[in-house]
């Protein structure tokens, strides 16, 4: 894609990131370069993505049915939340005390049923053509990566970040969690969470991950660069432009990797053990923490995955509950999830960060109204709950409605692109932004309209 | 600039002006103009020698009244009757042009494909992100860019009373929303009052009057764009004129019905008049013109300053092509470049490898003038060669193993690529072999290419995009936006595959036979379904039983095909200069033009007359002094980006980067099921990348598309943080076995002799003492401790394998 690749190239030249300064950490702002896609102000500076993985079934969290037919009820209860009249699955008390700062939108529809094409439609907000391959680049871009395209770059800080592995289902990695298109320059970075009880069930890390540990010590590792710039300017009085791009990217891991902000955040040590208890003693709850002292030192957009990589049919910790759907839910996801989300909407709200921190809950679809034979639900992506909170989104709030069993919509239908599109609006990103593919044809980035959750 | 036409006009002296001047003038325009109708209108373009005069030049009409002309040199009528035409700038002035009005008083109806859908496609209306996209936006469908106009009069009269509303055609939801007058997503697009605006109202009130609109459209059979090629300053503009040749021999102007599009914003603006603004960077610049399905292209060159005095000696027919454009636009080559630079860049780009040590030093030390082009030899012959582009095809060919049980005849279709290039098998046989190849891949290895592409859409488009350079994807659902391609064509082309099936040869192998069936393919906007043709041609004629994949490939690698030698010509080119004559490479319209194209067409006849000789054609290109300049810019051509006025670095490829780095630290990687000492360019098929994340991070091809855009060229900060903290590259420095070890063994060396090894290995030259300087010191800061010196050396080949002179091809 030339139109990118230009861009890149005029924001490193107008950016004068030399290599003078490799030894230090140079915070040196990028010129920003986001062109015409800066609509109004945005309410939120940063978003952080919980994804649920596996497919959340929206009668045991966010939508309750205590009204289901007998073969479609639930065997969990529902509690109060702190909004009159909202109630939550009985599993969620934490998270139904911090009602009053969440949207819930009760009426999220599509037609993928399958975990890769469902996927791929709520991250991308389009339907798969012609099936999904991971790691084609004529995939649509993800959601993360047009809010990394989007974004000034600054040194040392990566635009987008994902945890702690990327979804795969049976093996297969899934399509529409990256750049696509945008090319690899817009891939979200991949991070591991470096402390917590992991999911259970296969994690395989096969996608490569930035470690951020020195090799060597860092004294050693200036020395190097030290001598590294000494050869490099050699060449610089007669360097050619191709090289800044290469220049460009090697100042800002040596700053990552010295000390950057992004590194400091990433060691999770420094924080205070109460709070790293209240988010709890998971790698979910880790994993949250550490979105939240990522967007905290500038890191614009972080997508960190609630559930183990792998599916497994079902049989890792994912939400993926075609079997033994009601024990695994109250033993094994809820209450990981309840403590870590909560916890991340205290965290945030005590330190003042919630207005302008926006958090999302995203999964791929719901679960079957029918209860099956082996005691689970099954993918259901004609209607599903998903929810907003902080970063200028009005709290207190339920938007849309399904029916008395949770099949379909009654009110409110609305699309994943509908929820991308209201994303960008708080991040002060024109919905309606075009880019050009591959192949040079024009595309607005998201087909959906933002909801009136403001 | 403009005064002084003005003052001329106000002294009344136009028509007087001498005739001395003419010379200097050219009007692009026909002798005799006519203008018929009321709403007609003409664009007047004066042309100077260096520059458009058309916007300061002084256009008269008499006598008064008959015709009205503008400052930008368009002219309307008035009245009926016949006018002259003068232009005139400073003292100069052009030989007059009669321009007869007609049909002044008459209505004339409004066309709607002559100018409803072309005014939809010149506000963006019908485009892809907008109301052309499947399904309309907001309700509101219309044919992508127009191409089926039939099907946009049916779309803009659904609900008709609001979006078309006859009565006050003002007041139709299409005019409102298009003006902006009530609340329109995509803006206000056009202005309440233009032309345009009044040319919708005008449509609209005619509506429903006999007789009905455009029943007699004869179509178009061509359109052409004047000036189509300029020389022009940087900052200058330049006025077009577009005509439409219709089927029954009428022409029209479409000056200000057509599309304008600048292939390089940094380089051209266009606007919707027709007015290219060109910007302060030298080069050529297009400009892409669309009325209706019709294209054509304007060319303007613009030189960095004067022509050149000298230019280099061309040493050959590369050379002549491009220094005679280098001098033109006054853009000075840098120097040739050094031995040593010379040999690590063709090394790496023929042979995929650095440079041994011994190479590099004989090189070096050789005499002979001719050692150039021996080394070219020398490489050409090396199995290296037949790795490294075995590699290259391999990839655009999908070699995909996608299943363990596959790796068998992944393996053999490599094996068989890589023979061929080896024993250098000419290019048209080897298309030929891999689109006719019938049976099992172990019998016959090219047929994994029809495991590999599945299905005959994408065999057909794989093929075209491989092999011509054409990109027929797009005309699979509507007509070819930027190309002559429609869908019946594509359609035509996929039933050459149709009659291709996989049978059971033995338990767990299959053979793709042709079977005795007709081949057809279903154009599912006519419903019909086609047999096989080619572009052009019509339908072929096929007796019974025979494969129609034979009389393709003859049509494919043919000498009549334009196609064919061009693309491997600029795949190639690409290979070495990392940018395409046309580029993408892969990508040859009228609209994407080449940069050269008379080097182009040498390239291309030079393969022909080779019988199809891919050496050949690779020893052309390395042997011209365009390959071998220095890419250290100069003064003036450091923004150079398509001239080759320079050597543009680039970044090594992910493989030959891996290898690299084991070369200098005498590592080794290893690869599941390949030999211990394999190299990553070696690697048979996709699945490497997967399990080395080095080749994954660096962008190796997952193979799974036929465009070498799949190879990642950028950097990413992974790409980064990999090359400086990488555990595979410190464990590689402190290996026992690495070159630092090695070095250090050999007591009676220096540390200079060991410095100066380093170097001619990383670098393939020789060190400089501004080099041995800066390792000296840096080697001697070391404390005399063996750990503490070898640290040091370790640290010194860490820097030296992540500079820039290692990292690029330069």
């Amino acid at each position: 894609m030339d139109h990118h690749l230009h861009y890149t190239r005029r924001q490193i030249l107008q950016s004068s990131v030399g290599l003078a300064g490799l030894t230090l950490p140079s915070w040196m702002q990028m010129q920003a370069a986001t062109e015409q896609a800066v609509s109004a102000a945005p309410s939120a500076k940063s978003c952080i993505v919980l994804f649920l993985w596996g497919g959340l079934a929206q009668q045991e969290s966010f939508d309750p049915k205590p009204d289901a037919q007998s073969e479609y009820k639930s065997r969990f209860g529902e509690i109060p939340t702190a909004t009159p009249g909202v109630q939550f699955c009985e599993y969620l008390p934490l998270l139904a005390k911090h009602s009053e700062k969440m949207a819930i939108v009760r009426s999220v529809h599509h037609t993928q049923g399958a975990h890769s094409s469902g996927l791929y439609k709520s991250m991308t907000g389009r339907d798969p053509i012609g099936g999904t391959r991971a790691r084609n680049r004529a995939n649509w871009p993800s959601m993360t990566s047009f809010l990394g395209r989007f974004q000034e770059r600054t040194a040392g800080v990566p635009n987008a970040i994902r945890m702690p592995h990327t979804m795969y289902d049976n093996g297969a990695l899934m399509a529409g969690d990256d750049g696509g298109w945008l090319g690899s320059d817009y891939d979200p970075v991949m991070l591991r969470i470096p402390d917590g009880t992991p999911y259970q069930g296969t994690i395989r890390h096969t996608e490569p991950a930035l470690d951020l540990t020195l090799g060597v010590k860092s004294d050693r590792f200036k020395k190097r660069l030290l001598m590294l710039d000494q050869i490099e300017r050699r060449l610089t009085a007669n360097g050619a432009a191709e090289y800044h791009e290469l220049d460009h990217f090697r100042q800002m891991a040596a700053d990552m990797l010295v000390s950057s902000p992004v590194k400091e955040a990433y060691d999770l040590s420094q924080e205070d053990p109460r709070l790293r208890a209240m988010y709890g003693d998971h790698m979910g709850g880790q994993g949250m923490l550490l979105a939240r002292r990522l967007t905290e030192v500038g890191v614009p957009v972080v997508q960190v995955v609630c559930a183990a990589e792998d599916l497994q049919g079902g049989y890792s910790d994912t939400f993926d509950t075609h079997h033994n759907h009601f024990p695994k839910m109250k033993d094994r996801l809820l209450p990981v999830f309840d403590q870590a989300a909560s916890a991340l909407l205290t965290d945030l709200d005590q330190r003042g960060q919630l207005d302008e921190t926006l958090v999302v809950f995203l999964t791929e679809f719901g679960r079957t109204p029918k209860i099956n034979g082996k005691g689970g639900r099954d993918h259901h992506p004609a209607v599903y709950s998903v929810a907003f909170a902080g970063g200028g989104i009005q709290g207190g709030q339920i938007y849309g409605s399904s029916d008395k069993n949770a099949a379909l919509p009654t009110s409110k239908a609305c699309t994943p692109a509908d929820l991308h599109a209201t994303v960008y609006k708080a991040m002060g990103i024109d919905h309606r932004a075009e880019l050009h593919d591959r192949e040079g044809r024009p595309f607005i980035i998201c087909e959906g309209n933002p909801l009136p959750l403001f | 600039m403009s005064s002084g036409p003005r003052l001329l006009s106000v002294l009344g002296l136009i028509l007087t002006a001498t005739s001395s001047a003419f010379g200097e003038l050219t009007w692009s325009s026909d002798t005799s103009i006519t203008l018929s109708g009321p709403h007609s209108g003409h664009q007047l373009v004066l042309l100077g020698t260096a520059r458009d005069l058309t916007r300061d030049a002084t256009f008269t009409s008499a006598p008064d009244g008959i015709v009205t002309i503008d400052s930008s040199g368009y002219v309307r009528p008035l009245r009926n009757g016949t006018a002259t035409v003068t232009a005139t700038w400073e003292n100069g002035s052009a030989p007059p042009r009669t321009v007869t009005v007609e049909r002044h008083g008459d209505t004339i109806p409004v066309s709607f494909v002559n100018e409803i859908v072309p005014l939809f496609t010149r506000h963006g209306c019908n485009g892809g992100s907008c109301h052309g996209k499947v399904g309309g936006q907001n309700g509101f469908r219309l044919s992508l860019m127009g191409f089926e106009p039939h099907r946009d009069r049916n779309y803009v009269r659904e609900g008709l009373g609001r979006r078309i509303f006859r009565a006050a055609p003002g007041h139709s939801l299409l005019v409102m929303k298009g003006a902006g007058l009530l609340p329109h997503k995509g803006g206000t697009r056009v202005e309440k009052g233009s032309d345009d605006y009044q040319l919708l109202i005008r449509w609209i009130s005619q509506m429903g009057s006999s007789p009905e609109n455009d029943t007699g459209d004869p179509g178009v059979d061509r359109i052409a764009v004047m000036p189509a090629d300029r020389l022009a300053a940087a900052g200058a503009s330049q006025q077009l004129r577009v005509t439409a040749y219709f089927k029954d021999g009428t022409t029209r102007d479409v000056t200000r019905a057509a599309v304008y599009e600048s292939n390089d914003e940094s380089m051209a603006k266009t606007d919707l008049k027709g007015l290219v603004h060109l910007k302060d960077k030298a080069g050529t610049a297009s400009v892409m013109v669309r009325f209706r399905e019709y294209v054509a292209v304007f060319r303007a060159t613009v030189p960095l300053g004067a022509p050149l005095e000298t230019t280099p000696e061309p040493r050959n027919l590369v050379d002549e092509h491009v220094f005679a454009k280098l001098q033109t636009l006054g853009l000075p080559p840098s120097s040739r470049c050094d031995d040593g630079t010379f040999l690590r860049r063709v090394t790496v780009d023929i042979a995929g490898r650095l440079p041994s040590l011994q190479e590099a030093r004989s090189f070096l030390e050789d005499q002979s003038p001719d050692k150039r082009s021996k080394v070219i030899d020398t490489l050409l012959e090396s199995s290296d060669y037949a790795d490294y582009f075995a590699g290259k095809w391999a990839s655009i060919l999908r070699n995909q193993r996608r299943n363990d049980k596959h790796r068998p005849e992944t393996y053999a279709f490599h094996e068989w690529i890589r023979q061929s290039l080896q024993a250098n098998k000419p290019y048209d046989e080897f298309v030929r072999d891999i689109l006719t190849a019938t049976g099992t891949i172990r019998d016959n290895p090219p047929v994994a290419w029809f495991r590999n592409v599945g299905g005959e859409k994408e065999r057909m488009q794989d093929m075209g995009q491989v092999f011509l350079g054409v990109r027929l994807q797009c005309a699979q659902c509507h007509h070819h936006p930027y190309e002559k391609w429609s869908q019946d064509d594509y359609y035509g082309l996929a039933a050459f595959f149709t009659a291709l099936e996989n049978k059971q040869a033995r338990p767990g192998e299959g053979a793709f036979l042709h079977r005795s069936k007709v081949a057809l393919s279903k154009n599912p906007s006519s419903e019909k379904d086609l047999g096989p043709a080619l572009p052009g041609r019509g339908p072929l004629e096929l007796s019974p039983g025979e494969d129609p994949r034979e009389a393709l490939a003859s049509w494919v690698v043919g000498p009549e095909n334009p196609y064919f030698a061009r693309m491997i010509s600029n795949r190639y080119w690409k290979h070495f200069f990392g940018r395409g004559l046309v580029d993408p490479e892969d990508d040859m319209r009228t609209t994407n033009p080449p940069t050269h194209p008379a080097l182009l067409s040498a390239l291309e006849q030079h393969v022909i007359k080779s019988g199809f000789d891919l050496k050949s054609l690779i020893r052309l290109i390395c042997n011209s002094d365009t390959y071998q300049l220095s890419s250290s810019p100069n003064e003036r051509n450091g923004q150079d980006q398509q001239n080759y006025s320079r050597f543009y670095p680039r970044r090594l490829q992910a493989e030959v980067l891996a290898d690299a780095i084991n070369q200098l630290t005498n590592g080794s990687d290893s690869f599941r099921g390949q030999p211990a000492g394999a190299r990553a360019v070696q690697l048979p098929d996709d699945q490497f990348a997967q399990e080395f994340h080095f080749l994954a991070i660096f962008g190796r091809p997952n193979m799974a598309s036929a465009c070498e855009c799949e190879r990642t060229s950028t950097f990413s900060l992974a790409q980064a943080v990999q090359l400086v903290n990488s555990k595979e590259t410190s464990a590689k420095l402190a290996s026992p076995l690495s070159r630092v070890s090695l070095l250090l063994r050999e007591n009676e060396r220096t540390d200079q002799g060991r410095v100066e090894e380093l170097y001619l290995r990383a670098y393939s030259r020789p060190a400089t003492s501004e080099d041995l300087i800066i390792a000296r010191r840096h080697l001697d800061e070391a404390s005399a401790d063996p750990a503490a010196r070898r640290a040091s050396y370790e640290d010194l080949v860490w820097a030296l394998l992540n500079s820039r002179e290692f990292i690029y091809n330069h």
